[in-house]
């Protein structure tokens, strides 16, 4: 079959203020082809499509459709062209069922063109023959989707499917998907993509926006590369492998291998018993979990999101209230000296009477009543007083600053780094001392530390920022994690949490990431790492856990797995992870 | 080809937004802004009184800088209100949305006004006025604390909260007056008119010169307290995010309400400094709406004291002036009312620039005149 132009994009260029979205695009998409839009975050791949769908309105340059140029101002103006787009973000209203999301907005001639579709009367706003209409369409290209279900009700994965349909609906020839395989598992991305394969063979032309290679060389016929707005390839898949694509993306060679160093663990540093929370709303996102994590061990957390991973993450650092269960930290003591860190004489003297320590060179308990204080202060500076094992402190119910009050060094980056993590609109110095501002002493807060602090992190972790005095929203996407993580890290934890570390960061800054978590891993820190890329999860992690609707599906070495098993963990029923863990 | 009909959608304008604008461009825009206010001022009493363009400005001059009295009234005006808006900032920055700051104001003039009616008269002058100012501050903080206390554990809306709050304080003090009515009058007149018992003393033989020199000092101290103590920088974490003041373990219930009380005490000095600094009265309408323009004023200078001083200036001058230049020039003083509306409406609207630029296609409209595009479009950053 002759492949004939739909799309042509001539010249686009974007800006928002001085952020320059897109530069002089040229771009060619023909019928009956699956185009991928490759690029890293920030390179300009959805605002160009925003373009196309009428989201946007470029500052320079043209649109032809079917050889005709056009003016697309709103996406109405882009489903006139049968161009359509699959947002990240869907955008469904969650009350109304499926087939009322899929005709919101239709007019009457839309209807009336429908009726005669079917061949029936023209009846107006009637949900029954709409509805009729979208299954015949999910049985041309194997949708799966009850036109009475509502949104509410449905999983993402249904949601997504539902988005497809209505633009199909429309009548649209052309269907972006903006990184749609995102929000699903390994099985349902397969599933995905046989309905795209299906949409190919109508003679439908289909973009899909993507930063995964594997996806890139296993579905699409062409690669586009977008890079710092540009394009700067054009590609047949099948002359395409991941070196080159990725050397397209970045301009330069990237090494892509993470370096899992095998280091024997030391010793449990964090165990949770049975621990059930409920989130705000009062529903219960975390069921009987139960496990322990290790020093000098990253466990990665996997699961669909909105699986418990963020309420999981949260209820350790104590920001949760309603739990039930045990979250017990182990503080690495053993044969250590006692500190003044978080412990004063009083405390000091109480453990003392538990025969807690012993003195440097003995081996039976001190009794430390016999000494005066100044004896007992002078003995700990000196470093003379030792613990026998590990402190054990249970953390359940505690707030975050009870939890650092008991001296327990856990650290914490949350996925929403604006929203929680950091201040958007305080600069860099006074982000560095969100946790630590407490310090010093009197009713002021004290800028030198926190200011040293912020010099290192941008100079070690190069962070691109005009000077320290900036905004951190004012920065990019990778430069505020960078910020994040190096705060959280300067504190020297003993347990590390992060959340979707590398969530829009671009592929030289996720693995400053990872070797960051290697590095910390090696000091013996425990971390948990909840991520989406299952890939990185099984290259970085010694083990994962697998999250499935707030209860423990699985726990897997990483070495002895892959990505197929985690994905069925991730989607099974209960009854059927017992079997197998029955089995093993 | 290209097909007329089809381009018909092309925008002619566009308004998008500014990624960044310095701090000269800001200057420049909001200055600009000042001046078209101040002509659109003038030019509207042209229209009301034909040909008083510029006898329109002498009036403004007249009611406000043309002599040392005038100047110390209008700054003393331009300060209380300062003081109030400097008073709701704390609790703006963490956004405790407080509307009520008209009644906390109300109950510590009344506080204040109490004592003066019943223990001024007993009691030597400095004991009184420092039980006066302590009264209004307990006064204010109470009124203040209510709304937090319910917003804090019950997580009532404090908007609406505060704006009640204000009808009941309203009430009270309309009441006192009543009740203690002088003689051959309807309310409390001025309290202690002959042995100015319980008023503040004057400096310099100048009534206002010491009420203006405690709030410059507050004003300053509100300032270094929000930029440079540990409470302050609290106050600005909550800014942030909620989510974010529970991760670094801040106790935002009681930040909240210690802000709160916070602002009541500085609302109830405010109360204190024009029952016995000025008004020497109290009714229900003592305060005079202070408490509402203030909640403007703290929002156009960007919730920084320092910013909010020069709007609250520019709203003594346009009130007081303006009312003087209507007086002059024989129009209704509610004109001037009406004009200091536009006028700050027109600096509100000069954030439109501040935040968005326009862009003009006039190339495209030169080619395709026939077919005139009417469509605008707002894009958003992401």
């Amino acid at each position: 079959m002759e492949k004939e132009l739909r799309v042509e994009l001539k010249g686009i260029s974007k800006s928002f203020g001085r952020v320059i979205a897109n530069q002089d695009v040229f771009l060619k998409l023909y019928s009956g082809e699956i185009l991928s839009l490759l690029g890293e975050n920030g390179s300009g791949k959805t605002s160009l499509m925003n373009v196309l769908a009428g989201i946007y309105y470029p500052d320079e340059g043209e649109i032809f459709v079917n050889g005709e140029k056009v003016i697309i101002s709103s996406p109405s103006d882009a489903y006139k062209y049968h161009i359509g787009m699959v947002h990240q973000h869907f955008k469904l209203v969650d009350t109304f069922t499926a087939i009322e999301n899929v005709v919101i907005g239709l007019n009457k001639h839309d209807y009336r063109a429908i009726a005669e579709e079917e061949g029936e009367k023209y009846r107006g706003f009637n949900l029954k023959q709409s509805a009729k209409r979208m299954e015949k369409m999910c049985k041309q290209f194997g949708f799966k989707l009850d036109p009475w279900k509502k949104v509410s009700d449905m999983v993402v994965s249904e949601k997504q499917t539902l988005e497809i349909v209505k633009a199909l609906f429309r009548g649209v020839d052309i269907l972006i998907l903006d990184e749609p395989t995102a929000v699903l598992t390994p099985q349902e991305a397969e599933t995905l993509f046989g309905v795209m394969k299906n949409m190919k063979m109508a003679g439908k032309s289909i973009i899909i926006i993507t930063h995964k290679l594997n996806e890139v060389l296993e579905i699409s016929d062409r690669v586009a590369v977008l890079c710092k707005g540009k394009v700067t390839g054009d590609i047949m898949t099948k002359d395409a492998n991941e070196e080159i694509l990725t050397e397209m993306m970045v301009g330069h060679k990237v090494d892509l291998n993470i370096d899992r160093k095998d280091i024997k663990n030391t010793g449990v540093r964090l165990e949770i018993h049975d621990l059930s929370a409920k989130n705000r709303e009062g529903r219960e996102v975390l069921k009987n979990i139960t496990f322990e994590l290790y020093g000098s061990e990253i466990l990665g957390i996997a699961g669909i999101s909105g699986s418990g991973q963020k309420e999981l993450l949260e209820t350790i650092a104590g920001l949760n209230k309603e739990t039930h269960g045990d979250i017990i930290f182990h503080n690495p003591k053993k044969e250590q000296p006692v500190t003044f860190f978080h412990k004063n004489i009083k405390q000091i003297r109480e453990l003392a009477k538990q025969e807690k320590f012993h003195l440097k060179g003995q081996t039976e308990p001190v009794d430390l009543s016999k000494y005066s204080n100044k004896q007992i202060t002078e003995m700990v500076k000196n470093e003379e007083i030792i613990f026998y094992e590990d402190e054990i402190m249970d953390i359940k119910n505690k707030k975050p600053i009870e939890i650092r009050d008991l001296g327990i060094k856990l650290s914490f980056v949350p996925e929403d780094r604006l929203g929680m993590g950091l201040v958007g609109n305080m600069d860099l110095i006074d982000n560095m001392m969100l946790r630590s501002f407490r310090k010093g002493k009197g009713g002021m807060v004290h800028r030198e530390a926190p200011k040293e602090l912020a010099e290192q992190v941008v100079k070690e972790l190069e962070v691109k920022t005009p000077n320290l005095s900036t905004s951190v929203k004012k920065l990019s996407g990778g430069n505020i994690q960078k910020v994040l993580v190096g705060r959280e890290i300067a504190s020297r934890p003993k347990v590390l949490m992060t959340a979707y570390p590398v969530r829009g960061l671009d592929i030289n800054s996720s693995y400053l990431i990872y070797k960051l978590l290697n590095k910390q891993k090696e000091k013996g820190t425990a971390i948990i790492y909840v991520g989406e890329d299952l890939d990185v999860i099984l290259a970085l992690c010694d083990r994962v856990l697998v999250l499935r609707e707030g209860e423990i599906s699985g726990v897997l070495r990483c070495k002895d797995t892959n990505k197929k098993e985690i994905g069925l963990l991730m989607t099974k029923k209960k009854e059927m992870t017992e079997e197998t863990a029955n089995g093993q | 080809m290209a097909n007329k009909s089809i381009l018909r959608g092309e925008p002619v304008i566009r308004i998008s937004r500014r990624a960044d604008i310095s701090w000269k461009g800001i200057t420049i825009v909001k200055a600009s802004s000042i001046l078209c206010a101040f002509l659109l001022c003038g030019l509207l009493s042209t229209i009301i009184a034909p040909g008083s363009f510029f006898s329109f400005y002498g009036g403004v001059f007249s009611g406000t800088f043309v002599n040392f009295d005038t100047t110390l009234a209008t700054l003393w005006d331009a300060a209380i209100l300062l003081l109030i808006a400097v008073a709701i900032t704390p609790a703006f920055k963490m956004k405790f949305w407080n509307i009520g700051a008209e009644g906390q104001v109300l109950m510590g003039c009344l506080g204040a006004a109490m004592l003066m009616k019943f223990l001024a008269p007993h009691v030597p002058n400095p004991v009184a006025i420092i039980l006066m100012l302590v009264l209004a501050i307990i006064f204010g903080s109470i009124w203040a604390a209510i709304p937090a206390l319910f917003k804090a554990f019950f997580n009532t809306n404090e908007t609406l909260f505060t704006l009640m709050m204000n009808y009941i304080a309203t009430f009270i003090a309309a009441a006192f007056s009543k009740a203690n009515k002088a003689v051959g009058s309807t309310e409390i007149g001025t309290i202690n008119i002959s042995g100015h018992e319980g008023w503040l003393p004057n400096l310099f033989g100048k009534d206002y010169i010491l009420c203006i020199i405690i709030i410059i000092i507050l004003v300053f101290g509100v300032w270094f307290f929000l930029k440079f103590s540990k409470k302050g920088y609290e106050i600005a974490v909550l800014n942030g995010s909620v989510r974010t003041a529970e991760y670094v373990g801040i106790n935002v219930k009681w930040v909240t309400i210690r802000t709160m009380l916070m602002g009541g005490a500085l609302c109830g000095i405010a109360g204190f400094l024009i029952v016995s600094g000025s008004a020497h009265t109290i009714g229900g309408n003592v305060v005079n709406g202070r408490g509402f323009t203030a909640v403007m004023i703290s929002w156009l200078g960007h919730f920084n004291p320092l910013q909010m001083s020069l709007y609250a200036l520019l709203y003594s001058i346009i009130t007081i002036g303006g009312g003087s230049a209507a007086g002059d020039l024989g129009y209704s003083a509610d004109v001037a009312t009406v004009f200091s509306g536009i006028f700050f409406l027109i600096i509100l609207a000069s954030e439109f620039f501040i935040n968005f630029r326009l862009k003009f296609n006039f190339h495209r409209k030169k080619k395709e005149d026939d077919n005139p595009p009417s469509e605008t479009m707002v894009e958003g950053s992401k």
